[in-house]
């Protein structure tokens, strides 16, 4: 009979606690795939808790990161969340307080890939979150649950002139061909590719000419993955060496910003090629 | 004040040079090798309409460089190498110090466009002292310039190195000057170090160790995009050659990056450190590399295998611009037969990338080959033919990604002498087809170009021109779209003053039409000047013009017949020592 009465207490008490908290979740349906980038953009997750009562209370958030049929890859290590202290209003809470990844406990094939790459496999989720309490952890609200995707962007690769080609100097002083590989996946917007091919100097290695030259060829092209440079320039050194020029691509999005601003060098410039160019004419 | 200290010390150290040579001159003579020079590159633009912003400038206006390398070899066993080489004015356009203007001492010395090296070795023991690119291995450190100190010990077949320093200077962020402002950079330390044991044209085992950290509170304005990053990896190397030119070469690496040091410890990733190197954060990836290839090599005949695996998660700061998530796998050749007059090239091979499932993955087939015949002493041909493809899907798009660019290229030369003398007659074509599959359409849009070029070179046997003509037609078409070139070519160049001056000039003609547009018209003309001053000293000076007049392809009145003329003049001064 005792155990009835404190399930049907416990019951009255949970209802009752729930009550006290309403909450909503905002994700959005596309956020960046790298999630330690989700601690600094606050617009990526919103979880609103409105107290209606004054009273301090003290929660922390359990966390979890679900695929769509429901098989739960990631969850909130309780022991170690971080606690806050809800008084009467409104708060809103964001990605770096109810999934701070310090204390998120990732399985299986999920946790390896998220070691090497930062990411998560592109796919579908969903993410739920639900306060606790910090002691039993018991709900004090109820679970909010939203869909997202994520998509993780490859950066274009080089493909012509390959790597060392050596080009025809009447040919290249006419016209040369650039072509690349598109980002991808493909993007729902088109975006933009920046091509800048640098002069190399004599005295200079190739990456160094990048980081310290004017580009002669600074141009940007959208969503096509070929261009064909006129470069209207006479390709006479004055040390009879070939003349030698690297070249990459940047990839920007719809507001030319790098698309890959943590991974790699955070310019989002592919890995560069060098060409040179023949010093005979034939 | 800075570039006047620095136009001192070479002139200080060649004195002190100059002394040392004239105070050892009886006992062992100190030889001194190498160049010094200076180099002016001035570039003019003037565009019509006045104020039209349809081109835009594409060098410094005005720049200066100077070089002093002088290698002082004191005796066998020490020599004192330098390497001063620098720019007056920091034009830097990409990269951490892109849109910097007025520059601090320690970041004008620190800025890529420069390096001040002295690197003295006695016997086995190099120190290498200023801007140094280390090149320990492809997986570890290579392509960045470090300004600082290290050592290289040779001693036997044992090799000791150590090299720390920093790649680059703080540089706060500025949303000044207009347009681009200043990028701004953390400043970033480094340090590398390798072991192992060496025996040039035998075997090499290594290993490497690179870290690279950056300095968060280097900066008051920190930059906008770029976080501050850390990076350590190792990695072991191993290079053998055996008997009758067969090798064998490999390397595998392990890197662990942290992308944003802002970003808190990993509590329950603790196996994202390497302590006492790296401790993981949140924003820390791990991840390994490994290349190998394994070949033989000979006078006739070259075949290799190589693979190169860049994990997904395998990032270094000694190659910045790496680029991960990549297997290539290839399959290289070269022989020579038929008395060594079929000269072949060849290789195939596969790319996937996005191997780590974090996106779609996406594979690329690469072969080319390159076939070389010289069917008489008169008649040769050269035949290429490049293909690359590149497929993947395209997430919830109908249909997937598929590119495929197909080149071929034919090249015949005939050659006829008579006894004064030789002509040179090459004729090129190449045909090249680039076709993008729409992802949401399906259609598949060909891009069409070729290129006919026809050249040809009189060699005579008693005269001193070495005049060559040219004329090349290209055209690129694709739905709705056809641009066409014509472009007439012809240089010569020939002797002045004794030989002592060597003059090569160039005119180069180009009618272009892009679809029903009128004709737009390019002139360039060029012009080398090289003077043998004496034995030591040369001058060598070029000189371009570029004028550019378009047809109505840019739109109406005042853009109809836009030009502009492009000038440029490098001109430097060398002097070896």
């Amino acid at each position: 009979m005792k155990k009835y009465i404190s399930i049907l207490l416990l019951t009255f008490y949970s209802g009752f606690a729930t009550a006290q908290l309403n909450t909503t979740l905002e994700v959005q349906n596309a956020p960046t795939a790298v999630l330690s980038e989700w601690a600094t953009k606050n617009a990526i997750i919103n979880f609103i808790v409105t107290k209606i009562d004054p009273n301090p209370q003290t929660i922390i958030f359990k966390t979890e990161i679900k695929l769509n049929d429901g098989t739960v890859i990631a969850s909130t290590d309780v022991t170690k969340a971080m606690q806050f202290v809800l008084r009467g209003g409104t708060t809103v809470f964001y990605s770096k307080d109810v999934m701070p990844l310090e204390v998120m406990i990732f399985s299986g094939k999920y946790k390896t890939t998220l070691e090497k790459t930062g990411k998560l496999p592109a796919d579908n989720y969903q993410i739920c979150v639900q306060p606790v309490t910090p002691d039993t952890y018991q709900p004090v609200a109820t679970v909010k649950c939203k869909f997202f995707n994520l998509v993780a962007f490859q950066l274009p690769f080089l493909i012509m002139p390959t790597n060392n080609a050596v080009l025809n100097k009447i040919v290249a002083q006419t016209a040369i061909t650039f072509r690349w590989t598109p980002l991808t996946p493909i993007a729902k917007i088109p975006p933009y590719y920046r091509i800048q091919v640098f002069e190399i100097l004599s005295n200079q290695r190739p990456v160094q000419a990048l980081r310290s030259n004017q580009p002669i060829l600074d141009e940007v092209v959208r969503g096509i993955t070929q261009y064909i440079w006129q470069p209207r320039l006479a390709f006479n050194s004055t040390d009879s060496l070939p003349m030698k020029f690297i070249w990459t691509i940047q990839t920007l999005d719809e507001n030319k910003q790098p698309v890959l601003q943590t991974d790699g060098n955070g310019e989002s410039r592919s890995e560069p090629f060098v060409f040179s160019i023949s010093t005979k004419n034939n | 004040m800075k570039i006047k200290l620095i136009l001192l010390l070479p002139i200080l150290l060649y004195s002190i040079v100059a002394n040392a040579q004239k105070n050892t001159k009886k006992k062992t003579p100190v030889k001194l090798i190498g160049t010094m020079g200076i180099t002016y590159e001035g570039y003019g633009l003037d565009v019509k309409p006045t104020g039209s912003s349809f081109y835009n400038p594409r060098k410094p206006w005005n720049q200066v460089r100077f070089n002093f390398a002088p290698s002082i070899q004191f005796n066998e066993k020490f020599t004192l190498p330098l390497n001063f080489n620098f720019a007056a004015v920091a034009t830097n356009f990409a990269g951490p110090y892109a849109g910097l203007k007025n520059q601090t001492v320690g970041q004008f010395i620190t800025n890529p466009m420069n390096n001040f090296s002295i690197n003295p070795k006695y016997k086995w023991a190099e120190l290498l002292l200023g801007t140094q690119y280390i090149n320990y291995s492809d997986l570890s450190t290579g392509d960045i310039g470090i300004f600082g100190a290290g050592f290289n010990l040779h001693p036997g077949d044992f090799m000791i190195k150590f090299f720390t320093g920093l790649s680059q200077q703080s540089i706060n962020y500025s949303p000044l000057p207009l347009p681009n402002g200043v990028t701004g950079a953390y400043k970033r330390n480094h340090f590398m170090f390798q072991f192992g044991r060496e025996k040039e044209g035998n075997y090499k085992i290594a290993l490497n160790f690179s870290k690279g950290k950056d300095v968060i509170s280097s900066v008051t304005s920190p930059p906008l995009l770029v976080k501050p990053q850390e990076g350590f990896n190792f990695s072991l190397q191993v290079d053998k050659f055996f008997n009758k030119g067969w090798f064998f070469k490999a390397e595998v690496g392990q890197s662990f990056f942290t992308q944003d040091l802002n970003q808190p410890l990993a509590n329950v990733n603790a196996n994202l450190s390497f302590k006492p190197f790296i401790e993981g954060r949140t924003s820390t990836i791990k991840d390994v590399a490994a290349i190998g290839s394994i070949g033989k090599k000979s006078p006739n005949f070259d075949i290799s295998y190589a693979t190169k695996y860049i994990g997904a998660g395998y990032q270094t700061t000694g190659f910045p611009l790496m680029q991960p998530d990549k297997w290539d796998n290839t399959i290289n050749t070269r022989f020579n037969a038929w008395k060594n007059k079929i000269n072949v090239t060849a290789s195939i091979g596969q790319r996937i990338n996005n191997l780590s499932n974090t996106s779609l993955k996406a594979e690329q087939f690469i072969g080319n080959i390159n076939w070389f015949t010289q069917f008489s002493d008169k008649f040769s041909l050269n035949i290429n033919y490049n293909n690359f493809g590149f497929e993947s899907a395209s997430g919830t798009n109908p249909f997937g990604i598929k590119n495929v660019s197909n080149d071929l290229g034919i090249s015949p030369t005939y050659t006829w002498s008579s006894s004064t003398m030789t002509n040179i007659l090459t004729m090129s074509y190449n045909y090249s087809k680039y076709d993008e599959r729409d992802v949401i359409s399906g259609i598949v849009t060909s891009n069409n170009t070729q290129t006919a070029l026809l050249t040809y070179v009189p060699v005579y046997f008693n005269k001193e021109l070495t005049p060559d003509f040219s004329v090349l037609y290209f055209s690129n078409t694709m739905p709705s779209f056809k641009n066409s070139l014509l472009t007439f070519s012809s240089s010569i160049g020939f002797p002045i003053a004794k030989k002592k001056v060597q003059l090569k000039g160039q005119l180069q003609y180009t009618i272009g039409k892009i679809n029903t547009f009128t004709s737009n018209k390019n002139l360039i003309a060029s012009c080398n000047i090289d003077w043998k001053i004496d034995k030591k000293i040369s001058w060598n000076t070029f000189l371009s013009t570029n004028y550019f007049k378009y047809g109505d392809e840019l739109g109406s009145v005042p853009l109809i017949g836009a030009n502009y003329l492009e000038s440029n003049l490098r001109t430097g001064l060398q002097y070896k020592f």
